[in-house]
C-alpha cells in the first residue's frame, strides 16, 4: 500500500511535468467515455420515454387492429385492412362473450383536419371515439364534460379538444361551449382534456379532437370500419384470458376457422413494451460499443505514448534498477501511470458527458438519462484500458537490463 | 568486505567471444579507499559492473559481505545493490525533473524505510556537500560540480556497505574535481569503503590502494 502510493505520487509528478502531452495523450479516452456515457444516457433516455408512453396508453391494454391489406401482390402495411367493424366492437362489448373484458373502445382517426374558431386554426388529428376511450387512456378532462353515450345515439356534433390545440384557438379563454369548423361542419366544445404532457410521443393527444365515433362515421369516414379497438382487461393476471376471447369473437364474426389466416392482430401492452424495450436495449448497446471502439483507439494512443515514454526514460529506469528498483517495482510504476492517465481521461470523459447530457436535456428537450450504472461501466473501461494497454510498455521497462539502461543514449 | 574469486567476463558479440576480464581475484576491506585504474578497453568498466551487481560474471565468486552474490536472482540482486552499495556516475544520472531532495530520496523508495525519517537524513547529506541551499532546486539549475554533490548524497542515502564511483570527476572542471574528491575522502575518513574506476592519475592519487587492470588481469601496486 505504502509502495502503491509512491507510485501514484510518482505518476503524478511524471504527468505534471508534461501536463499538454498528458491531456493530448487522454483525449481520446475523454472522447471514448463522453461517447459511451452519452450514447447510454440517450438510450436510457429514449427507453424511458418510449416505455413510459406506451404504458400511458393505458393499464392491462390490449390493442387490435386491423390486419394488412393487399395491393395485387404486394403486402400493405400493419393496420391497412378494413378487417374491423362496429359489429366487432359490440361482440367485444358483450360481456357474455368477453367475460375478462373490463372496458372496450373503438376508434377512427383522419388526419390534416383544419380546426378553426374565429380567426384562429390549427390542423388536428380528429378521432372518432367510443366515451371508454377516455377511461382506457387515462385522458382527463381540464374542463367540461367527456363524450358520452348519448352523444352516439343522438348523433351530437359535440368535440372533445386537447390541450394543444384548445390554446391554440381559444387561448386563455375557455373554449366550452363554443362553436369550432372541423372541415366545413360545426362542433359544439364539450370538454378540454387535460394535457398529457407528452412531446415526442406516437400520439400526442394534446393535438387531437374527440368526437362521437357515430358522427366521425357519417360525416368523415364515410363507413362503419375502425382503426382499432382498445380492451382493457379485468386485471394483470387475466391479460391472456381476456386476449383470447376478443381473439375467439374476432375469429367468428370473420368467419376464420385457423387463428394464423387472421385479418386483424390482437397486441398487449406488455408485448408492445417488451418489444420496444428490447429494441430501444439492442440499439443502445449496438451504439455503446460504436462509441466503446474510440475507447480502443484512446487506448492505443496511451499505449503508444507510453512506449515513447519508456524509451525516453530508459535511463532513469535503468538509473532506479541500479539503486534498487525491482523488476516489479517499475513494472507497478509504469502500470500506475498508465491507469492514471486513462482513469483522468475517464473521469474527465464523464464530466465532459454530463455536460452533453445537460446540453441535450436543456436544448432538445429530451430526457437523456446519466444512470450511475454507466458511470461506473465508463470508468471501469477507462481503467481496464489503462491497464491492458499500459502492460506491455510496463512490461517492456520493467525489463530493462540496468547496465544497458544506464548506458542508453 | 568484498571478495572476488575467479572472476572472469566473456562477451560473446557476433559469434566473436571476447574476455573483458580474466581470472580476477580481488579482496576490498571494509574502510578502504580503492581506485580501479586502467586505459579504455582494459576491463575497468566491466569490473565496476560487476562489482556494482549491475551484470553477472561468466565465472568466479563474488562475495559481498559474506553473500555469494552469484546465486541470487535479479530481483534478489536489487536488494543487495539497495543495501550495499552507493552509486556515483560518471554523467551523475540525476531526474532532471525532479529535485536535488528528491533525487536524493530516490532510493529509500525501494527499501522499507520511512521516507520522513530518511528525508531528514537526505537534507543533513545535502548541507555536508555543501548543497543546505539548494535543497529544493530542480537538478537542471545545478552546475555539474553541484549536480554530482547531489549523486555523492544519494549513493549515501541507504548507508551502503561501499560507495562505487565511476569516473566522477570526468565531466567536471578541475576546481569542481577537487572539491568532489574533497567530499568523497571525508566520507571515507569516516569509515565508507570508496571504489573510485578511473583512468585520470590525479583521482587515483587520492586513494590509499591502486589496482591496475591491463586486457582484463589485474596488477596491483
Amino acid at each position: 500500500m505504502k509502495k502503491l502510493l509512491i507510485y501514484i505520487s510518482f505518476a503524478f509528478r511524471y504527468i505534471n511535468n508534461y501536463k499538454l502531452r498528458a491531456f493530448l495523450t487522454i483525449i481520446g479516452i475523454v472522447i471514448g467515455t463522453a461517447s459511451v456515457i452519452d450514447v447510454i444516457a440517450i438510450g436510457t433516455g429514449a427507453s424511458a420515454s418510449v416505455l413510459n408512453q406506451i404504458n400511458s396508453l393505458g393499464s392491462n391494454l390490449l390493442i387490435i387492429s386491423p390486419g394488412q391489406a393487399k395491393q395485387g401482390s404486394i403486402q400493405l402495411g400493419a393496420g391497412t385492412l378494413n378487417s374491423l367493424t362496429n359489429n366487432d366492437f359490440n361482440s367485444i362489448e358483450n360481456k357474455v362473450l368477453a367475460p375478462e373484458v373490463l372496458y372496450v373502445s373503438a376508434s377512427s382517426s383522419k388526419g390534416g383536419i383544419n380546426a378553426i374558431y374565429k380567426s384562429n386554426n390549427s390542423v388536428v388529428t380528429l378521432n372518432g371515439i367510443t366515451p371508454s376511450f377516455f377511461v382506457i387512456r387515462n385522458i382527463t378532462m381540464a374542463s367540461g364534460s367527456y363524450i358520452t353515450d348519448s352523444d352516439l345515439l343522438s348523433g351530437r356534433h359535440d368535440a372533445v379538444l386537447g390541450a394543444t390545440v384548445a390554446t391554440t384557438l381559444f387561448g386563455s379563454t375557455s373554449a366550452i361551449g363554443k362553436e369550432i369548423n372541423l372541415n366545413g361542419n360545426i362542433f359544439t366544445v364539450v370538454g378540454v382534456a387535460n394535457s398529457v404532457g407528452s412531446s415526442s410521443s406516437f400520439v400526442n393527444n394534446d393535438t387531437q379532437i374527440y368526437i362521437p365515433i357515430t358522427v366521425f362515421q357519417a360525416m368523415f369516414s364515410g363507413n362503419q370500419y375502425l382503426n382499432n379497438i382498445l380492451v382493457e382487461a379485468t386485471s394483470a393476471s387475466t391479460m391472456t384470458a381476456a386476449q383470447n376471447e376478443v381473439t375467439q369473437i374476432l375469429l367468428d364474426n370473420h368467419h376464420i376457422q385457423n387463428v394464423n389466416n387472421a385479418d386483424f392482430t390482437v397486441t398487449s401492452q406488455t408485448q408492445i413494451l417488451s418489444t420496444a424495450g428490447s429494441i430501444t436495449q439492442i440499439l443502445t448497446i449496438l451504439l455503446s460499443s460504436l462509441a466503446g471502439i474510440s475507447l480502443v483507439v484512446g487506448g492505443i494512443g496511451i499505449m503508444n505514448i507510453m512506449l515513447v515514454s519508456v524509451t525516453e526514460r530508459t535511463k532513469e529506469i535503468g538509473l532506479k534498477k541500479a539503486v534498487g528498483a525491482k523488476v516489479s517495482d517499475i513494472l507497478t510504476e509504469f502500470l500506475v501511470e498508465s491507469i492514471i492517465l486513462t482513469f483522468s481521461g475517464g473521469i474527465i470523459g464523464v464530466a465532459f458527458g454530463w455536460l452533453i447530457v445537460l446540453f441535450i436535456q436543456q436544448v432538445f428537450h429530451f430526457s437523456a438519462i446519466l444512470s450511475i450504472n454507466s458511470v461506473i461501466l465508463s470508468l471501469s473501461v477507462s481503467i481496464i484500458t489503462g491497464i491492458i494497454f499500459g502492460l506491455y510498455p510496463s512490461f517492456k521497462a520493467s525489463k530493462l537490463s540496468p547496465l544497458e539502461a544506464l548506458k542508453y543514449e | 568486505m568484498i571478495t572476488l574469486k575467479g572472476i572472469t567476463k566473456i562477451y560473446n558479440t557476433g559469434g566473436n567471444k571476447f574476455t573483458a576480464l580474466d581470472n580476477v581475484n580481488l579482496e576490498i576491506l571494509t574502510g578502504e579507499f580503492v581506485s580501479i585504474m586502467g586505459p579504455s578497453g582494459s576491463g575497468k568498466s566491466t569490473l565496476m559492473s560487476i562489482l556494482g551487481l549491475l551484470e553477472p560474471p561468466t565465472s568466479g565468486e563474488y562475495i559481498l559481505d559474506k553473500t555469494d552474490t552469484s546465486k541470487l536472482n535479479d530481483n534478489k540482486l536489487a536488494v543487495e545493490r539497495s543495501k550495499h552499495i552507493g552509486f556515483i556516475f560518471q554523467s551523475f544520472n540525476l531526474i532532471k525533473r525532479l529535485s536535488a531532495l528528491d533525487n536524493v530520496i530516490l532510493p529509500v523508495y525501494y527499501t522499507d524505510c520511512v521516507i520522513s525519517e530518511k528525508k531528514r537524513q537526505a537534507i543533513e547529506y545535502l548541507n555536508r556537500v555543501g548543497l543546505g541551499d539548494k535543497i529544493n532546486s530542480k537538478i537542471v539549475n545545478l552546475s555539474g560540480g553541484q549536480q554530482q554533490r547531489v549523486a555523492i548524497a544519494r549513493a549515501l542515502i541507504n548507508n551502503p556497505s561501499f560507495i562505487l564511483a565511476d569516473e566522477p570527476t570526468g565531466n567536471l572542471d578541475s576546481k569542481s574535481s577537487i572539491e568532489i574528491m574533497k567530499i568523497l575522502m571525508e566520507f571515507n575518513s569516516d569509515g565508507k569503503t570508496l571504489i573510485v574506476v578511473t583512468h585520470d592519475p590525479n583521482i587515483s592519487k587520492y586513494a590509499k590502494r591502486v589496482i591496475h587492470i591491463f586486457d582484463g588481469k589485474i596488477q596491483e601496486k
